[in-house]
């Protein structure tokens, strides 16, 4: 099983660069997500690595075998990839199992084992017995199962996906998260997953790689990017976060206005900008601090504040509180019920391992 | 991993698209067809025995009977443009709009009118209003005891009203279609704040289809100055000449072939220009996207103008219809069409005089063949050609698209002019064969068989191709087992279209024939030199019989009506 080694990929539509300089490694039996907003490069790179676009500059390589560059490209059909199409793409003049058997003919697979392959990997996704149905007569969810067989039964090297999930309802969409998970873990074909939904990508990935302007800007397992986000753009696209611009003023610790926190950092410089990145469910609310309980204690910053705004939301209540003294709102995730109402003082208590310290520029 | 080891074999070349060819030729061949004509008609015009010369420009621009017959094709479009707006636009609206009785019926007669060649609407009318026989002056008379006329057919105001009355279902196709894309909800808004019906139709409403009203009245121009069987028929028995008959007339012996190529060019820099500024009106679209999705749409309720309305429409159709269909029953069935038709008028005479008689025979089979070839070849290129277009696969691929359309520029005389001139010296002696009218078919028909193939592969996703292209096919087989399927429907939509218009086409023909090459619209306007109406009659029935045929097969087979419309189940 190879791994798909991405090195200086570039692609230019007009004077656009969709891609621009990527660099990825996948390594074997590994699903990599693809995750970014709309425009930063995904698909376009999804689609250089399967073939239907030729790279301006850079390589794509699946194991040593080098399969596009700016010179040569080696056609999709030869590539022995699969691919499951955001539309599904399943011919709807074919029956399902006529669908899924299309690949297995151009591997010389004499009928009979062609047949035994097609009702395993049909009984896999369950939808044993659908094989005469058209996609006409199936279900949006059905359909998507079809799309997902007829890529797996060709035993391809590497599986491409582009954004499979997102025409499904949001129940479906959840239940075939883990689905694909599973056959993954089942299969541990080396994958490649496009989506811009980063729960999507949480849940299903080894590893995410977080794309901008046709870059990497991250890549890494999910916790990691979670938890120590590199950049502004990764801290704020994986999951909510709290960002505040302050300045330097010791080894540990950052100042902004009347407000002073102490961070996740050994050696700061004096006076220089620094971004920190705060989760909003590390942050704890609590009855508010009696005089000279503000400040950080034992690696733990407790500050005073008020709330602005309390929504409830069923299992957690979303807070907007205000530190006194500060131009600082903060949003906080807090278990139900609320602890406290609008306009009530809190005390405000976020460990300094919470306080990510960020890049200033991004 | 045995499967996919197995499946793929290194091979040389590998990198190499071997589909690449067929794309090429296909757009060569295109090429050749198109600017090979067009070419030889730009060098014939400024050519001569002694070198480059402009005196033909400056002959048949300085002669005043040339320079009358372009004012009178001048004055002949606008007219029946103006004619075919002022019919075809609130036909349009009444059908899209309003609670008209009737919808349904006065969309088929429309389409029925759409289909017919206009030139036998003209001798329909000859039948019918021609200043001494024609059956509606002698009902006139009859009633009135008048000895004048009420009506002369051979004038041009007669010209203009046939003209229009063939060309007005471009305007209302093009302004229907627009109408289908307004929401309800940009007129409602207008209601609730106190306009009346015709207050909204007129600021509200009007403004917003405005660009496919100019659009239709350019096409039903366009339509216009490309004719020549209606001026032809009514012209010339009235003394007058449009540029197309007269280009005819530069090709009666002794063809005058550098004049007829210098004529050719003021009418083809006219469509080209009147072209552009439509393309210009629609925006790249090519038609008026008025933005938003349509959606619900209310009909507006006429209240008491139901009636007249439908009777306004229905008045149209008799022009268009009713009566030059009746009178052309009538005169294939009857000895003398100018009489009543009694039991001893009867006659099936006119049908065995005219299929038992062996030219009439060679033209109808020469049509059915020239047809059905072109039909095929047309409908097989334009698939081509929309696919590689459709799929960027050679590289100036809106180049090809294009060339594909332009043919819609040059009317069918000056194509003829074209053609004759390529075609007439070595290495490519076509003319006086059968295969010069079918390139000409082939190039006149290439726009109508382009669009439609352009619409039907546009709606196959290309990840259709994509997925059969990952799982190991290439580019030829998912040609022939993925697209081929789905877009056979389309195919042979494109098919009937190219048919169609190649069995009512006369404006190339009757440059291009020669005595052994006959096809039946030539032979109907030779009959019409021999006053044989009883037997234009019949030819004409039989021409309209064979157009419906195909109509209704795509209507019934592909659930599709000519003018581009699903088959609706509900309101029409």
């Amino acid at each position: 099983m190879p791994g798909v080694t991405i090195t200086g990929l570039t692609k230019r539509f007009g004077d656009v660069a969709a891609v621009a300089g990527l660099e990825l490694t996948v390594r074997p039996g590994e699903l990599v997500s693809l995750l970014g907003p709309s425009g930063c490069g995904k698909t376009t790179t999804l689609r250089l690595v399967a073939g239907f676009l030729t790279p301006d500059g850079g390589e794509i390589r699946v194991g040593d075998r080098v399969l596009s560059s700016a010179a040569v490209v080696i056609p999709p059909e030869r590539r022995r990839m699969a691919m499951i199409f955001q539309s599904y793409a399943l011919w709807p003049h074919m029956t399902v199992a006529q669908n899924v058997t299309y690949g297995l003919r151009f591997a010389g697979t004499p009928r009979a084992e062609r047949e035994r392959r097609v009702d395993e990997i049909l009984k896999a996704v369950q939808l044993s017995g659908y094989g005469a149905r058209y996609p006409g007569e199936l279900s949006g969810g059905q359909q998507q199962r079809v799309a997902v067989a007829r890529a797996l039964v060709v035993e391809p090297e590497i599986l491409l996906l582009d954004e499979p999930l997102s025409n499904l309802d949001a129940s479906l969409r959840e239940e075939m998260r883990f689905e694909i998970r599973r056959l993954h873990e089942r299969f541990g074909i080396t994958t490649l997953y496009v989506t811009h939904d980063q729960a999507e990508a949480m849940v299903i990935s080894d590893r995410v790689a977080v794309l901008r302007d046709g870059r990497v800007a991250q890549v890494g397992a999910p916790q990691e990017l979670f938890e120590r986000p590199r950049t502004r753009f990764v801290a704020e696209f994986i999951g909510k976060t709290n960002l505040i611009d302050a300045v330097a003023d010791g080894p540990a610790s950052v100042t902004r206005g009347g407000l002073r926190l102490r961070v996740a950092a050994l050696a700061l410089t004096s006076r220089a900008p620094a971004v920190v990145s705060i989760r909003p469910h590390q942050i704890a609310l609590g009855p508010p601090p009696g005089p000279g309980a503000v400040g950080a204690i034992a690696g733990v910053n407790v500050l005073a504040g008020t709330v602005v705004r309390a929504s409830y939301l069923g299992d957690t209540v979303d807070y907007q509180v205000r530190l006194d003294d500060t131009d600082v709102v903060l949003r906080v995730t807090g278990p139900a019920p609320a602890r406290a109402r609008p306009g009530e003082a809190v005390a405000v208590t976020v460990p300094s391992e919470a306080c990510v310290l960020l890049p200033a520029t991004d | 991993m045995a499967g996919a080891a197995a499946r793929l074999r290194p091979r040389r070349f590998e990198g190499l698209d071997r589909a690449a060819p067929v794309w090429l030729l296909a757009a060569a061949a295109l090429a050749l067809l198109i600017l090979l004509p067009l070419g030889w008609l730009a060098y014939m015009s400024v050519s001569s025995r002694s070198g480059f010369t402009l005196a033909h420009y400056a002959r048949v621009l300085g002669d005043p009977a040339l320079q009358k017959a372009l004012w009178n094709t001048l004055v002949l479009a606008l007219w029946s443009g103006l004619l075919a707006l002022a019919i075809g636009a609130p036909l349009a609206w009444l059908s899209a709009r309003t609670d008209l009785p009737w919808r349904r019926t006065i969309q088929h007669l429309i389409m029925a009118s759409f289909v017919t060649p206009p030139f036998l609407g003209a001798f329909a009318w000859v039948m019918l209003a021609g200043p001494n026989a024609g059956a509606l002056n002698r009902l006139y008379r009859s009633l009135t005891g008048a000895t004048d006329p009420l009506l002369n057919i051979f004038t041009m105001p007669g010209l203009i009203f046939v003209v229009a009355i063939y060309t007005f279902p471009y305007v209302y196709i093009m302004i229907t279609n627009t109408l289908g894309l307004i929401a309800s909800d940009l007129e409602d808004a207008a209601a609730i704040l106190g306009a009346g019906r015709l207050q909204v139709a007129w600021t509200i409403t009007l403004p917003m289809v405005l660009p496919a009203i100019l659009s239709g009245f350019i096409l039903a121009v366009l339509q216009a100055l490309a004719l020549f069987g209606s001026p032809a028929i009514l012209a010339l028995p009235a003394g007058f000449h449009t540029v197309t008959t007269q280009l005819w007339a530069f090709f009666q012996y002794p063809p005058r072939v550098e004049m007829a190529a210098a004529f050719s060019m003021p009418l083809l820099l006219a469509t080209a220009l009147l072209l552009l500024a439509q393309k210009r009106l629609l925006g790249r679209r090519g038609y008026a996207a008025v933005g938003g999705k349509g959606g619900q749409r209310r009909v507006v309720r006429l209240g008491r103008w139901r009636y007249p309305a439908l009777a306004a429409g229905l008045a149209v159709l008799a022009c268009a219809v009713f009566l030059p269909y009746s009178i052309l029953l009538k005169a294939a069935f009857s000895r003398a069409w100018a009489q009543p038709l009694t039991w001893e008028n009867f006659t099936l005479e006119n049908w065995s005089f005219t299929f038992l008689h062996s030219a009439t025979q060679s033209a109808i089979v020469n049509t059915l063949e020239l047809g059905v070839l072109t039909a095929c070849v047309g409908a097989g290129l334009a698939t081509l050609l929309a696919y590689v277009t459709n799929r960027r696969l050679v590289v100036g691929h809106q180049v090809l698209a294009f060339l594909a359309l332009a043919p819609v520029v040059i009317p069918g005389v000056v194509l003829a002019v074209a053609l004759f001139v390529a075609y007439t010296r070595p290495p490519f002696l076509l003319y006086g064969t059968l295969w010069i009218l079918f390139l000409a078919y082939l190039t006149k028909e290439m726009p109508v068989g382009y669009s439609q193939s352009d619409a039907t592969l546009r709606s196959i996703h290309p990840e259709l191709e994509e997925a059969g292209r990952i799982l190991g096919a290439g580019r030829l087989r998912v040609l022939r087992e993925i697209t081929a399927p789905l877009a056979r429907s389309g195919i042979i939509a494109t098919w009937c279209f190219v048919f169609i218009g190649v069995i009512r086409e006369l404006s190339a023909s009757i440059i291009l024939f020669t005595p052994n090459t006959k096809v039946m619209s030539v032979v109907i306007f030779d009959l019409k030199e021999e006053g044989q109406f009883g037997a234009i009659a019949v030819l004409g029935v039989f021409m309209l019989a064979m157009t419906f045929a195909i109509v209704v097969l795509m209507q019934a087979v592909l659930g599709r009506d000519v003018m581009g419309g699903r088959q609706s189940s509900g309101a029409g």
